[in-house]
């Protein structure tokens, strides 16, 4: 378990980085890292779970201008590994409690952590202004070239803060709550199951407002339509409901333009 | 100040385009982009001016203020680029040759970045989520599913990002500050709002099928009751974030409600 935790955090400190100081290619989401945490721990699916449900939560979130966002990726390793950990422990594994229930729990621990991890960029971005001072330092005396240091300079500051807040997170966390959770009653994983099913539903009420438009209705009731048509009528795979509102998103928007109907 | 003879050539800008990735490398409350800035244009500078002086004189212009979207900063690079080659070349005015380039950033660096923020954070990195997130909902749950959904999500978002970054540079070093208007003739707000409307479709199909889910194994949903509780409350989120409450605020509420909800009703309905 130790050196699974200290591999998650190193590797949520690289991707990390991908958050603000480097590509900036969605690496960090997430999505992708829960996903990739999730397979490199052997469990997939709770991966998906907590990184599909944490990608949702965090699209509420828009980093403009001098806003610090909390650092999901401290969020999802924390939810990913401590909830792997927990879920392979005999006291759970003995009652089969639900998955979700567990990623639940851990999404809303993990919450607080990832306004800590902000609070850290924030202090890294302090930093990083004795960086350019010293840089304006140098350019004065005739060094311009001292500006290729600054990846050096100012990187270490972006990994650290998420690798060692991960880690230690984890490292205190779960042994506590291995000890704690099995003494929980039963109804507690009915409760968190259905916490997960509603922070679900909040993740899609926010991607809902994000789109939202005139005539929005429209488009969400034509989806839902077909949608049902072909899961409930026609009985059809999901394979090919996704292909239908894959074709429908890309080809009824292009129609109504065509047609001038804004 | 000496001027090289050797000017920008594409493999110059390509290299720069690949040094835009750490823009945000040194991100600071004082100047904020301004280290990434100047390490994006560095191998431009040490081209256009060989002697110590110029550098130094150069790279104080470019070491002030800079702030804007991180992917849409490629095009003002090719306009500072072009107007640094302009001044080293002389033949003008140092001075308003100094002050263009200063105006260009700051004329540039504010629409660039409501755009960039609008279109990439606000509307295509969720309308990629969310086509991901479908994929491994309704294809059977596996984790070859799981890296297919993956994949499509950064495929997605990358082929306009990528595209915007380095195409972006050159076009900004050809056109100069003529790249807002192609930017502009690009209809990039209505090529956003096409995908919020794709998004929409795509949401309204999850909203009718994702209780069917391979994935979710143990009923989150199993219950009759919690579909029309969730359904409900979903509503309920959604009209709480149209009159612009904190979703904060929504998470809280989800998991009141859920632990009331399973503690009452799950001994009633059990």
């Amino acid at each position: 378990m130790g050196s699974d935790f200290l591999g998650i955090s190193a590797l949520a400190g690289l991707l990390g980085l991908d958050a603000t100081a480097v590509f900036q290619g969605m690496l960090s989401r997430p999505l992708v890292a829960g996903a990739l945490f999730g397979l490199l721990l052997g469990d997939w699916q709770v991966g998906v779970l907590a990184g599909g449900l944490l990608e949702m939560l965090s699209e509420a979130v828009i980093p403009v201008g001098a806003f610090v966002p909390p650092d999901f990726q401290v969020a999802t390793a924390f939810t990913v590994a401590g909830s792997v950990a927990l879920l392979k422990c005999p006291a759970l594994a003995a009652e089969g409690v639900p998955v979700e229930g567990v990623v639940a729990l851990m999404t809303i621990l993990s919450i607080p952590l990832a306004v800590a991890g902000g609070a850290l960029e924030t202090q890294v971005r302090r930093l990083d202004v004795v960086v350019t001072h010293w840089v304006d330092r140098r350019v004065a005396a005739g060094s311009p070239g001292a500006v290729s240091l600054v990846p050096a300079a100012t990187l270490p500051g972006f990994f650290l803060k998420t690798a060692l807040l991960s880690w230690a997170s984890l490292e205190l966390a779960v042994p506590l709550l291995s000890g704690a959770l099995g003494l929980l009653p039963a109804w507690t994983w009915t409760s968190l199951s259905l916490v997960y099913g509603l922070m679900l539903m909040l993740g899609l009420a926010i991607l809902a407002d994000l789109f939202w438009e005139k005539r929005a209705w429209v488009f969400l009731a034509a989806g839902f339509g077909v949608a049902r048509l072909m899961s409930d009528v026609l009985h059809l795979p999901g394979a090919w409901i996704f292909a239908a509102l894959a074709a429908m998103g890309l080809c009824v928007p292009w129609w109504l333009e065509r047609r001038g109907r804004s | 100040m000496e001027s090289s003879k050797k000017g920008i050539n594409p493999a110059l800008l390509w290299w720069i385009g690949l040094r835009s990735f750490f823009l945000q490398c040194g991100w600071n409350f004082e100047r904020m982009q301004n280290l990434g800035w100047a390490f994006c244009l560095w191998p431009a500078l040490k081209r256009l001016y060989p002697d110590a002086e110029g550098r130094s004189g150069a790279m104080k212009r470019h070491l002030e203020f800079f702030n804007t979207h991180p992917y849409l900063a490629s095009p003002i690079l090719g306009c500072a680029i072009a107007a640094e080659e302009r001044l080293a070349r002389g033949g003008g005015d140092a001075v308003a040759g100094e002050a263009e380039i200063s105006s260009i950033k700051m004329g540039m660096m504010g629409p660039l970045a409501a755009l960039g923020d609008r279109f990439f954070w606000a509307t295509l990195r969720p309308l990629a989520a969310l086509t991901a997130l479908a994929l491994i909902w309704l294809l059977p749950a596996s984790g070859g599913v799981t890296v297919a959904g993956v994949a499509l999500f950064l495929a997605l978002f990358n082929l306009p990002h990528l595209g915007i970054r380095f195409f972006g540079i050159f076009r900004g070093y050809r056109a100069g500050p003529g790249v807002i208007d192609f930017l502009r003739r690009l209809e990039v707000q209505k090529a956003a709002r096409w995908m919020r409307r794709a998004g929409l479709l795509v949401l309204g199909g999850l909203l009718a099928t994702w209780d069917r889910s391979p994935l979710f194994q143990h009923g989150v949903h199993a219950a009759g009751w919690a579909d029309v509780l969730g359904m409900a409350l979903g509503a309920f989120f959604f009209t709480l974030l149209r009159k612009k409450s904190s979703p904060t605020r929504a998470l809280l509420i989800s998991v009141a409600v859920g632990f009331l909800a399973g503690f009452f009703l799950g001994r009633i309905f059990r």
